[in-house]
């Protein structure tokens, strides 16, 4: 009995504060050091443009379609081509560019240490000390 | 168990039962049904139809894009350009719209059914064509942007035309998908409808007609066994009673048949038997009549026989009291016999102390004499003073009659005669305790004290000859007719004594309790056989010769017994002995 309700409470812990498949990373320059989901929705929909500190906001998508990415689009809980569609009204409205597209998850670490004020995500086995990760807690509501 | 031998009430429950479980099984069936049809529809309804809806609106809204970017690419003037990009947010908004409308759709019909592989086959085709038209668009925008009108031209007719078609071709698709399901939905809600009015119709019918036969079933089982009930209470009220009926089940109506037998049967056999016992009771009643015919006659006779036997009575009354004296003569002559026995005895008895005394007498007389002369003697020679010679003389006499010696002769002859005077004495008031026979008194004695004096009387007969064992009990003195107890101990030592024929011994013992005492007397004589045994208390019944008994000691003992509320049992075996036992009460009241 205590074993099942163990496995119970992983296995939600997990599908909660789950998405380990995906680390959430951002420039040493980032003050922040934890997010939450809408916060990351509001960055990537472009509704967000400036950190508090005035900087501005640099998002990463990935070109490649691998299983961190479907884990990170997931996690915003809307699918590539739907937030691409949110990118592209932006662009018409004038409100900025979509995030710039890279080849793989090393230029994406490497463009985020390099990029202050950059914001994007890895698998988390390749996170380093020259990024910040972001440690993602639930939605208050 | 078969249907058959169940209650009746078992029977119309099971039968109503069977009935209401079809009919509730028709029910469900139809609720089952129309369920299904229900489902159908809202699959309709909430699936198909909306489903339809949103992708030819994407449709439409995909087209106007593509439309509105052909034209911007065209177009050099800036107003229209600005207009045109209004154009294309909205219709992206309206993209958005429609691609929302259709997930919040798709979740929601996770819960009805599950998603179609060919469904979500086609929308994922649709979502990776629709991003890569994006990533398109965004380089067009930017290239546009830079004014590198010829590229952005060339990308939008060349590569994105491509991506384009592929996106109408698949929505086109997914259209016709939801036409089809929406057809064979429809096809497939009037099947099931058709299916389930027909089964519906029938099932009703079966049950119906299922109730019917139960019914009709059921009516079988009770009218006809009640039909024949009726049939035999008429028979017998018309007075067959050898009516018997079949029985068809077990229930109420099957044991009512089984009581109506037997209600028949055991008329019948009451009739029966009260006509047996009214034939016997005829015939008694002739029995008794001619009886009573015969009885008169002989009355007369009676009458006659009545005097006869009257003159019998007082004859035989006379007879009893002629009895009576004789046998109060005879216990007489029995005491007296008795009595003549024991004086021979007794006489015998007292002869022997009579013995001592008369043979100590004359020697006593010649001693007596010896000292006469001894005394004259000396008073002779003292006479005229002492003379010396006649003195001696004395003095010489004195010597010759051993003087000394005839002084203790004279005392031993004394002790003699005074030892049969003393035994003469006792066999005296041994004869006087004895003779205590002929009161008639109630007193209270001590029944050793009297076996003792029997004894005594015995003595003659007893001694030399027998050794006797006394065991007396600490018993007290009980109410009692000494002398008769007496006359019954006499007896029967008598008897132990008669018996032994040559030495042998007797024992007499003597016990109590609360209530009672116990004398047994056992000689180790030559017992009785048992034929002798059992008479032996009769009267006139002895084994004596003639002339030595008269029969009736054990008799009269036996009376005597009785008269003392006592018992008298008598064991024995032949050449081994024999052994009374009496048992007095203490208090003869």
């Amino acid at each position: 009995m205590k074993y099942i309700i163990k496995t119970v409470l992983i296995i939600i812990l997990l599908c909660g504060s789950g998405y380990s498949q995906v680390a959430i990373i951002a420039n040493k320059s980032v003050t922040i050091d934890k997010i939450e989901k809408s916060q990351l929705m509001d960055y990537y929909s472009r509704d967000l443009k400036f950190w508090d500190n005035g900087e501005p906001i640099i998002l990463f998508d990935l070109k490649i379609k691998n299983q961190v990415r479907e884990a990170f689009y997931k996690f915003l809980g809307k699918s590539s081509s739907r937030m691409k569609s949110i990118w592209m009204k932006k662009m018409l409205l004038g409100e900025g560019d979509p995030p710039e597209p890279l080849e793989s998850e090393e230029a994406m670490l490497k463009k985020i240490i390099t990029t202050p004020g950059s914001i994007g995500f890895i698998n988390p086995d390749m996170v380093t000390d020259e990024v910040k990760p972001l440690k993602i807690i639930e939605d208050e509501n | 168990m078969k249907i058959k031998n169940l209650k009746l009430s078992r029977k119309l429950f099971l039968g109503f039962g069977f009935v209401l479980i079809m009919m509730f099984g028709v029910n469900i069936f139809s609720i089952r049904q129309m369920n299904r049809l229900k489902l159908e529809i809202d699959n309709f309804n909430n699936q198909w139809l909306p489903s339809a809806l949103a992708i030819s609106s994407l449709n439409l809204n995909t087209a106007d894009l593509r439309r509105s970017q052909l034209q911007y690419a065209f177009t050099l003037d800036d107003e229209t350009k600005q207009e045109l990009v209004t154009s294309m947010i909205s219709t992206i908004d309206n993209i958005n719209d429609n691609l929302d409308t259709y997930a919040k759709l798709k979740q929601q019909k996770g819960e009805i059914q599950e998603l179609l592989e060919e469904e979500k086959d086609l929308f994922k085709g649709f979502e990776t064509d629709w991003e890569t038209y994006q990533d398109l668009s965004f380089t067009i925008f930017r290239l546009s942007r830079e004014d590198k009108q010829k590229e952005a031209y060339d990308l939008l007719d060349g590569q994105t035309k491509v991506i384009y078609s592929s996106i109408n071709d698949k929505l086109q698709k997914l259209l016709s998908f939801y036409k089809n399901e929406v057809i064979e939905g429809a096809k497939n809600a009037d099947l099931v409808f058709q299916a389930t009015k027909k089964l519906i119709t029938s099932l009703v019918v079966i049950t119906i007609l299922l109730s019917i036969i139960f019914v009709l079933w059921l009516i079988r089982w009770i009218r006809h066994p009640i039909r024949q009930l009726e049939k035999g209470a008429k028979k017998v009220a018309g007075g067959d009673l050898s009516v018997q009926l079949d029985i068809t089940s077990e229930d109420e109506i099957g044991n009512l048949t089984n009581s109506f037998n037997l209600m028949t049967k055991s008329l019948r056999e009451a009739m029966e038997k009260s006509k047996v016992q009214a034939d016997r009771l005829k015939m008694q009643w002739e029995v008794l009549n001619e009886t009573y015919l015969e009885l008169e006659l002989k009355s007369d006779s009676l009458e006659k026989q009545k005097s006869t036997i009257e003159k019998k009575n007082r004859e035989l009354r006379k007879t009893m009291e002629k009895l009576k004296s004789t046998q109060s003569q005879l216990i007489e002559s029995e005491k007296m016999a008795s009595l003549g026995q024991l004086t021979a005895g007794i006489a015998h008895e007292i002869n022997n102390p009579i013995n001592y005394i008369s043979a100590g007498i004359n020697p006593l007389k010649r001693d007596m004499m010896d000292i006469e002369s001894l005394y004259l003697k000396y008073k002779e020679a003292s006479n005229n003073g002492l003379d010396q010679n006649k003195l001696s003389d004395a003095i010489k006499f004195s010597d010759d009659i051993e003087s000394d010696f005839l002084f203790e002769e004279i005392k031993s002859l004394l002790e003699g005669i005074e030892e049969g005077a003393l035994r003469t004495r006792e066999i005296v008031i041994g004869l006087r305790n004895f003779s205590r026979m002929d009161e008639d008194a109630i007193k209270v004695a001590n029944v050793n004290e009297g076996i003792d004096s029997t004894l005594m009387l015995l003595r003659n007969k007893i001694k030399n000859k027998i050794t006797i064992n006394k065991e007396y009990g600490q018993i007290p003195p009980i109410d009692c007719y000494p002398g008769k107890l007496n006359q019954v101990f006499m007896n029967i030592l008598n008897n132990a004594t008669d018996a032994i024929k040559d030495v042998g011994e007797i024992s007499i013992r003597t016990w109590g309790n609360d209530n009672h005492i116990f004398i047994s007397i056992k000689d180790n004589g030559i017992g009785m056989p048992e034929n002798v045994r059992k008479r032996i208390f009769e009267p006139f019944f002895t084994t004596k010769d003639v002339g030595q008994g008269t029969g009736l000691g054990l008799s009269i003992s036996f009376g005597i017994i009785e008269k003392h509320k006592g018992t008298i049992t008598v064991k024995s075996k032949k050449n081994e002995g024999s052994e009374f036992i009496i048992q007095l009460p203490i208090n003869l009241s």
